[in-house]
């Protein structure tokens, strides 16, 4: 990894960060929600950029470690859930986790096939 | 005030993912999502507890910003889906266990991570506050 790249990772990153603080601000009272979102659209997009083949390897990078990386959070979704666990709130915990994996997964496997079918390895 | 929040979020998420980028080409191991998530989980779980009376952009910068920045989700769901049937054993009878596997260890590593973290946070803030 060159320092340029570094440099394009780390600012993606902040990006992907800013972004989740901003859709964080949006949902207000909500905050469990807006981390939801984020780590979905994040695993959507980094399956979409993982598998989409002419992509260059240095933009992969940025895109999927940097962007997505920043976007997504595991920090504030493992927090969230046992401060909710600890509110006695076991349902909702229960739910955010359910919700979070399971629909991790799921958009992280319809972005692979998104990227992979776009250019599929033959055309290439 | 908010300004001064997003701000602080640009930096300490720029600097937190550079941070696990950096350790990602160092130790290019598969636990090493899992000690990144679960030491990023722990770390929030303190600075919640115990910045609690601290400035509005120093816990957005060093929450959503450094710790965000550093833990990932994304990686966690696509090596979830991509870690199929090549490791032998009874992932040949379930292709997905590996994946799952990965997901619930991840999950319960970082649950018990920010639990601890919150418990030695607010321990922290109580004893300063004594």
């Amino acid at each position: 990894m060159s320092a340029l790249e570094l440099l394009g990772i780390a600012i993606a990153g902040g990006l992907g960060a800013t972004v989740r603080f901003l859709v964080g601000v949006l949902a207000g009272e909500r905050p469990v929600r807006a981390t939801v979102a984020v780590n979905l659209a994040a695993s959507l997009i980094a399956g979409f950029c993982a598998s989409l083949l002419p992509l260059d390897e240095t933009w992969r990078a940025i895109l999927v470690t940097g962007f997505c990386g920043g976007l997504s959070t595991y920090s504030a979704f493992a927090t969230q859930a046992v401060q909710q666990l600890e509110r006695r709130r076991a349902g909702h915990a229960f739910a955010t986790i359910a919700v979070t994996l399971v629909g991790g997964a799921l958009a992280a496997a319809v972005g692979l096939l998104l990227g992979a079918m776009l250019v599929p390895a033959v055309a290439i | 005030m908010l300004l001064r929040s997003v701000l602080a979020v640009l930096v300490g998420g720029a600097l937190g993912t550079a941070a696990r980028a950096l350790l990602q080409e160092a130790i290019p191991e598969w636990w090493l999502l899992l000690a990144v998530n679960a030491l990023g989980s722990a770390l929030l779980g303190v600075s919640v507890a115990a910045l609690a009376d601290a400035p509005a952009w120093v816990r957005h910068g060093i929450g959503a910003g450094v710790l965000g920045g550093f833990t990932a989700f994304s990686a966690v769901a696509v090596a979830s889906v991509t870690a199929a049937a090549s490791t032998g054993g009874f992932a040949t009878i379930i292709p997905a266990l590996p994946g799952i596997l990965l997901a619930l260890g991840m999950l319960a590593l970082c649950l018990l991570a920010a639990w601890g973290g919150l418990a030695l946070g607010h321990r922290l803030a109580r004893g300063r506050a004594a």
